[in-house]
């Protein structure tokens, strides 16, 4: 059985491959702009693990792996990258790569006969909700502040009705806050954290970071179950599934354990939280993970004692 | 001022041409597959209504419509027809048809572009009125759910990135004159009484105190009007309705006023699906436009009996 990964030489894609390797699939990873090999899939290049070039606005290029490849599963993860260093600029080559994208991906997974296609989404549609733990059957507001919201929301309104129209198996995954090895843009805290440790500064060089602002941040091995388990499932009950720690973790609770991990640390947070009960301030960010756990027995697996040393053992052989 | 409406010969996109030109403005009108030219827009055609063919999946045909008028405010009413269209063809009538919509309204420096969307995106939200701030699932079960909601998320975000102002049409359950596919209950009912036929309800009980917000396309029409001329907006969303409910046994009565012999068998009481306050609040359009609701169906009913009985029955 073969199951391909859109993006799958990202961050995400790359430990996903992982699991479902482990869990004895075959994969085909799709890159686009970025490339990177890393030694935990080094023995499966050409056996288990295939490469192909993708840009997912190209039908034509769809079609060709289809010819190639015997795909039975897709998990879509490819996004276009936003930030300045990624050669995605501008609306209109964000509106054609998303746009075009899903309606490629969902063409295939018909015309493949997929068994399921998972469709990558984020916390972030959770934005504007004034309280968590965020539950998938939560109303949402029907706007897009950023890229990420409005392409997420997107692709699950439009996916699920696509789902039942044309008969496909589609899932949601609403993905939280995810560190670990691999990731490389930076941007997102734990990461932005360790590293600057590492590197001995004594507080993240370009934020304000303060003591008890939280978010649901989970370790990238426990995501990369999390789908793993959810693409693999016989049969699942629900459409839209959370993937996070199902915690709320404080900036506080991160420098404590890279203290742990790294001994030598000298990072310091602002003390407080950020901002002041009103605006952007929310109680219990994190997702509720109750469906996952019941539908298909995902249980996080790696708290951050778990998971920094292990980040801090990778980051020291490794090039962040 | 010139505003192109997209599937402008379909049956709101001839009501908002007709309160268009009554504001002064000049209109474009799109046709795809439905071209219909109805005696109460018959005599600006060509003075103040000009038609194009147009599928809004072929960017250039929308070019050449801008090269060829001076085109400042758009209203993209354009839609697939109810399960016309495969899966991929709906994605691709819709999506496609948006990005073509906005960049254009780009191109063009139009003032204003409305995106219809509809009240269906309150689907599963049990207890009314529907307000515009309020949050809604993202699991749509019917295409019009699913594409309007996305509409609203792109829509927001792209006004958002260039500054052009995108307005959202959540609009309401419609009836009237030109209304051909009989999907809502109105019209099926005025249809049928006047051939002298009981009606049609598709296998459902249909319960003579259940509600709608029930909303004639004269009043939809005027809606779109005003929003789309309003000098300044304050929100980007606005709820195009009667913004009252009314029950089964009131708008029989209606019809029965003008067709006292219909045939209509309702069920006494209410339904398992009955929703309280099932009405969209239209607070905001009438606060920020000169949009008021003319329309209840003592009033509606017998105009569009009258249009009906003027030869305009099919």
């Amino acid at each position: 059985m073969t199951t391909l990964i859109t993006g799958g030489l990202g961050f995400i894609g790359l430990h996903t491959a992982r699991a479902l390797l482990d869990a004895g699939q075959d994969v085909v990873l799709t890159q686009h702009s970025v490339r990177r090999e890393p030694d935990f899939l080094a023995d499966e290049w050409g056996k288990r693990a295939h490469i192909e070039q993708l840009d997912v606005a190209d039908a034509d290029a769809w079609a060709a792996i289809g010819r190639k490849h015997k795909i039975d599963g897709i998990v879509h993860l490819a996004a276009p990258s936003y930030g300045p260093q990624g050669p995605m600029h501008g609306l209109d080559a964000e509106m054609h790569t998303n746009m075009l994208g899903l309606t490629n991906v969902l063409e295939a997974a018909r015309a493949w006969g997929v068994k399921r296609l998972s469709l990558a989404s984020s916390i972030v549609v959770y934005a504007g909700i004034a309280e968590g733990p965020f539950r998938e059957d939560m109303p949402l507001r029907p706007i897009g502040t950023n890229t990420t919201e409005t392409f997420k929301k997107m692709f699950e309104v439009v996916g699920s009705y696509y789902g039942q129209q044309a008969k496909l198996d589609i899932v949601m995954l609403r993905i939280a806050n995810i560190y670990g090895p691999v990731h490389h843009s930076v941007f997102h805290q734990v990461t932005r954290l360790v590293i600057a440790a590492m590197k001995g500064e004594t507080r993240d060089p370009d934020r304000d970071v303060h003591d008890d602002d939280p978010a649901d941040y989970c370790y990238v091995k426990d995501c990369a179950d999390a789908i793993t388990r959810l693409q693999l499932a016989d049969s699942l009950p629900n459409r839209v599934y959370n993937i996070g720690a199902g915690r709320q973790t404080t900036n506080r609770e991160v420098v404590d354990a890279i203290k742990r991990a790294v001994p030598e640390s000298q990072l310091e947070l602002e003390p407080g939280r950020g901002q002041g009960r009103g605006v952007g301030w929310r109680d219990n960010v994190y997702m509720d993970l109750s469906r996952i756990k019941a539908d298909v027995g995902y249980e996080p697996r790696w708290p951050l004692d778990r998971a920094i040393p292990d980040y801090v053992e990778w980051l020291k052989t490794h090039e962040s | 001022m010139t505003v192109l409406i997209t599937g402008g010969l379909g049956f709101i996109g001839l009501h908002t041409a007709r309160s268009l030109i009554d504001m002064g403005e000049d209109v474009v009108l799109t046709q795809y597959r439905v071209a219909r030219e109805p005696d109460f827009i018959k005599a600006d055609i060509g003075k103040h209504a000009f038609v194009e063919q147009l599928d809004v999946t072929d960017g250039a045909k929308l070019d050449d419509i801008g090269s060829r008028y001076e085109i400042d405010g758009i209203i993209h009413l354009a839609t697939p027809g109810l399960g016309a269209l495969d899966a991929a063809g709906d994605y691709n009538m819709n999506m496609v048809g948006l990005q073509n919509i906005f960049r254009v309204a780009e191109a063009w420096k139009v003032k204003r572009l409305g995106l219809a969307s509809s009240v269906a995106v309150y689907t599963g939200e049990n207890e009314g009125p529907y307000a515009e701030d309020r949050k809604l699932r993202m699991t749509p079960a019917y295409s019009v759910e699913a594409y309007k909601k996305a509409f609203e998320v792109i829509g927001h975000h792209y006004a958002q990135r260039t500054g052009l102002e995108i307005v959202m049409l959540r609009i309401g359950g419609i009836y009237g004159p030109l209304y051909h596919s009989m999907a809502n209950l109105p019209s099926r009912l005025v249809h049928a009484a006047l051939k002298g036929e009981t009606p049609d309800f598709r296998g459902q009980d249909v319960f003579e105190d259940d509600t709608a917000d029930i909303c004639y396309v004269k009043d939809c029409g005027a809606g779109i009007a005003n929003i789309q001329t309003a000098p300044t907006l304050s929100d980007r969303v606005y709820n195009i309705a009667l913004g009252k409910a009314t029950s089964n046994r009131e708008l029989v009565d209606a019809i029965k006023s003008v067709v006292p012999d219909a045939k209509i068998d309702l069920k006494p009481g209410s339904g398992p699906m009955a929703r309280k306050n099932a009405y969209a609040d239209v607070t905001r359009i009438t606060r920020d436009t000169n949009y008021k609701p003319q329309w209840p169906v003592e009033k509606s009913i017998p105009d569009y009996v009258a249009w009906l009985r003027a030869g305009n029955a099919e």
